[in-house]
């Protein structure tokens, strides 16, 4: 072997499985238009067939692992739209997982990035107590108007332009997380018909408390008692998407462990990223029956929703709604029928067709932090979309999703209100927006 | 070839650097096409976003004496896109707008690498749609439909892709702009747009296509006939086009194909059926009662064992998914297939689906069909095993076999994915050498240099890149 070849940890370690999931693809050219950045830039290797051959060419040596490479593999937005545009049925997600976790050591990362990677992944990310002092700096940073100036005053015109973007993007940040340092269990209204715990996650829990909130109450109203574990914590999706298999799996030990000694029917989750995630606990480890049991039980809160008699909604909402299917949802799990139902199934509502809902909007976890250049493009044809419809309201079914598409509005100066489905079916149950919170 | 490094220059300066790929471990994706057997990388890959700008590039070529083509979505399966004798490759997905839609004059003016069921959505809510629709037709562009004349399960009524192109905007290998045809069906002169549409890319670069629309059906109905055995649904092919009857779409799928689709897509096919005919009949809905009636009477004549009509739109849609994504399921049941799109006589259906399977057996392979039963094109699916050298030598033999019978029973090599590279070796059994000569003189006149997409379609101008491809089997494809 050559020296060459020696460090490519493709070619080292790509080995029988491997070659098998990148087989599947015929190269029939299916995935090309469902895939976001090949829309934007047109090139092959930018699309997930070119993106595949890469993987298969480094594998058969033919390639150098190179910044190039890298270059392509980065730009993916691992929406997994390819997986559903897919008539083979090749397990990109998996391969792309793959790729970036065993050349993660090969990686010749700046500084910044190596600063991501290993501080915010491993060490903030996976803390509570991390995670709620950076979230109060930003209340304050937002509280005493800093954040206004660095916004909207010459300030923003020193920022280098990705800052600049970033710091533009930070929705409004909340004073607490939901979640508490104990167990906390929300009783069921009327006769109690089962028994579910909540999965609530580091974004959700941080910045959308009031989705949580939200979510409880449609579930205690439905007759079911929520619990909410202590001790849980980050999904480990981030990670994964990064390249980090390794605190990824530190974190699915703690959530295992977390949710074990309690007893419940599903576990809820409002966040689609995370519930795609947490089904693929057992994929890891499919002989390890604490983490087959714990994906069994995960279910989206739509998909829970359809499950059961879903209580009416009694008060009618007079708005024009569009729904944009968060991809973990439609491409991850294949749930995007249930959603839809749910909209519909309150009063007043319409719901009209947005064209593309069923791409990305260039949220996709880190990346708009990563490669913030690309998911600003993918961001602006979005809105386009949205915007055409004359739509009061956008809704979504995740956290990341959400924050993306309220930057989309602000950017645009948009009269539109982006919500959780959660939240819109919470209105049309009339809830107290304060109950619960504190 | 190493390019030259004052066209690379140039290219850049051009199209700017972001829109020239010219390193090798980024080439290297654009090394083949749908047909994954023919290899061969090019020096350079361009993405330009106007007409100008594809004639300054190929000006450039032609100063550099480098060779050029056009490449779209590559999801053609003769090797088209690939550029044979490498060079540079200009590729069509940034030129992907639709410029207008004149529904009162039943067209559009698209460029070329608009997606071509894009064209369709655009133009559905108004009650219109492009009529040809290749079973890639989620992915591949109306510029590459152009090239290669492409046809679809609709075909056997709608006619292919020259049957709805009326104007051309082309890009001369000279570098010359011309436009070709116009807005309506009348040629004054030569019929230049017959001779561009299905010339494979080699006698021009279009970026600008005058399509007809076509006023969505009344009224659609989709039947699904199972049989027990494949002889009694080709028979019923022929039966119902005898009667008069010409459906919108008539396919035949075997058991084979049924088993791959139920076992991924779950479209609702019976898996028991030795054979199924999918027939689509449309048109004013008060006629469409009648003649579903004759059909079904022919079908149990021909002793079709069940006869069911798709009640829900969503059903035929599943049925239609299922048609047109089962290669893709194919996947799963066999590691590598290579198919060719032979046409026969539709007479002569019968007498080629049993040569097939024979001539299968004889090499140790297995043969499936999914065929566009209703215009003769069989499509044959060789099941083989891309580590094991032998089958992929028999699976090539297998089709060449099929190809040649083809032609004794009076049809012909290619029905919709073009000569391309992947059957350079059998051209000669369907045409002399004058009858080539004749063809090489048009291309002439239009390619005087030859430097448009060599290596395409002709044996004699392979030469030179046949020494360059490198052959490896087709791991699968689109029918």
């Amino acid at each position: 072997m050559s020296q060459k070849l020696s460090k490519n940890p493709i070619y080292t370690s790509f080995g029988i499985e491997e070659k098998h999931l990148l087989q599947e693809c015929i190269h029939c050219g299916f995935c090309l238009p469902s895939c976001p950045t090949y829309s934007e830039n047109g090139k092959e290797m930018d699309s997930p067939r070119g993106r595949l051959y890469l993987m298969e060419a480094a594998m058969n040596g033919e390639i150098d692992i190179s910044e190039r490479f890298f270059e392509h593999i980065d730009l993916c937005l691992v929406c997994r739209a390819c997986e559903t545009a897919c008539p083979s049925g090749v397990q990109f997600g998996k391969l792309m997982e793959i790729t970036r976790d065993i050349t993660l050591s090969v990686r010749d990362k700046s500084a910044v990035s190596k600063l991501f990677s290993n501080f915010i992944l491993s060490v903030i990310i996976p803390s509570h107590r991390w995670l709620s002092t950076i979230f109060k700096l930003g209340w304050l940073y937002q509280k005493t108007g800093l954040h206004w100036v660095t916004k909207n005053t010459f300030l923003k015109n020193i920022l280098p332009t990705k800052i600049r973007n970033i710091n533009e993007s930070i929705p409004p940040i909340p004073f607490k997380r939901f979640a508490k340092n104990n167990l906390q269990t929300f009783h069921a209204i009327g006769e109690k018909k089962g028994r579910v715990a909540l999965f609530t996650g580091c974004v959700m829990d941080h910045l959308f408390p009031d989705v949580h909130a939200a979510t409880i109450r449609i579930l205690n109203w439905n007759g079911y008692e929520v619990v909410v574990p202590s001790d849980q914590t980050c999904c480990g999706a981030l990670h994964v998407h990064s390249g980090d298999g390794e605190t990824s799996e530190r974190l699915k030990n703690i959530n295992l462990s977390a949710f074990s000694d309690i007893s419940f029917d599903s576990i809820i989750v409002n966040a689609a990223g995370c519930g795609a995630q947490l089904k693929q606990y057992k994929h890891a480890n499919s002989k390890n029956d604490l983490a087959y049991s714990f994906s069994k039980k995960v279910k989206d809160l739509t998909e829970f929703l359809a499950t059961v008699p879903l209580r009416n909604p009694e008060f009618p909402l007079d708005l024009k709604v569009v729904y944009d299917e968060p991809c973990h949802l439609l491409h991850g799990q294949g749930i995007s029928v249930e959603p839809k139902q749910i909209i519909k199934s309150i009063p007043g509502i319409t719901l009209l067709s947005l064209i593309e809902s069923d791409t990305c909007c260039g949220s996709a976890g880190s990346y708009s932090i990563t490669e913030t250049e690309m998911s600003i493009k993918v961001l602006e044809r979005k809105m386009n979309h949205i915007a055409s419809t004359g739509a009061d309201c956008v809704v979504t079914a995740n956290p990341g999703c959400q924050i993306q598409l309220e930057w989309g509005v602000r950017r645009r100066k948009l009269a539109v209100e982006v919500l959780h489905i959660a939240q819109l079916l919470d209105r049309a149950y009339r809830g107290d927006p304060n109950y619960l919170l504190d | 070839m190493a390019i030259d490094s004052i066209l690379i220059s140039k290219l850049h300066s051009l199209l700017g650097e972001n829109r020239v790929i010219t390193h090798l471990d980024e080439l290297i994706v654009f090394e083949c096409d749908g047909l994954t057997l023919h290899k061969q990388m090019p020096d350079a890959v361009v993405l330009p976003k106007t007409t100008e700008e594809v004639s300054e590039i190929i000006k450039l070529c032609q100063t550099n004496h480098t060779p050029f083509l056009a490449r779209g979505s590559g999801t053609g399966l003769s090797g088209g896109a690939i550029a044979a004798e490498g060079g540079v490759i200009i590729q069509m997905s940034l030129m992907n707008q639709i410029l207008k839609i004149d529904y009162e004059d039943e067209i559009a003016v698209v460029q070329p690498g608009v997606i071509n069921l894009n064209l369709t959505n655009e133009a559905s809510p108004d009650g219109y749609h492009f009529a040809p629709d290749p079973s890639s037709q989620k992915a591949c562009s109306i510029g590459g439909n152009v090239a290669e004349n492409a046809g679809g399960p609709h075909t056997l009524k709608y006619g292919v892709t020259a049957n709805h192109v009326l104007g051309l905007t082309v890009v001369m290998p000279s570098g010359d702009i011309v436009e070709l045809g116009g807005k309506i069906e009348e040629f004054t002169g030569y019929d230049l747009v017959g001779v561009f549409v299905g010339s494979e890319g080699t006698l021009g670069i279009t970026t600008e296509i005058t399509v007809k629309l076509t006023r969505n059906p009344e009224g659609v109905k989709t039947f699904l006939a199972t049989y027990n055995t494949i002889n009694d649904a080709s028979n019923t092919v022929s039966k119902i086009i005898e009667s008069g009857i010409i459906p919108a779409a008539m396919e035949l799928i075997d058991n084979l194909i049924i088993q791959a689709i139920e076992s991924h897509l779950k479209a609702g096919f019976p898996t028991k059926a030795d054979a199924i005919l999918l027939i689509e009949i449309d048109g004013v809905k008060s006629t469409l009662t009648e003649e579903a009636k004759r059909i079904e009477s022919i079908c149990l004549s021909q002793n079709a064992v069940n006869f069911q009509e798709a009640e829900t739109m969503e059903e035929r849609d599943l049925l239609w998914r299922g048609r047109k994504e089962a290669i893709g399921a194919l996947g799963k049941v066999t590691p590598a297939f290579y198919t060719n799109d032979g046409v026969i006589p539709r007479s002569k259906l019968p007498e080629i689906l049993e040569f097939d399977l024979e001539i299968g057996k004889k090499y140790g392979l297995e043969v499936a069909h999914i065929c566009h039963a209703g215009d003769g094109n069989i499509h044959p699916i060789i099941l083989y095993n891309p580590d094991n050298k032998n089958e992929i030598e028999h699976a090539i033999k297998i089709s060449e076999a099929i190809l040649k019978k083809c032609i004794e029973l009076g049809g012909a090599l290619t029905g919709e994915h073009g000569i391309g590279t992947e059957k350079l070796s059998s051209l000669g059994i369907m045409y002399s050498d004058n009858d080539q000569n004749q063809m090489l003189k048009l291309r002439k006149v239009f390619n005087p240099t030859g430097l448009l997409n060599p290596g395409k379609i002709f044996p004699e101008g392979a030469k030179c890149g046949e020494s360059r491809i490198n052959q490896t089997i087709n791991k699968g494809g689109w029918i």
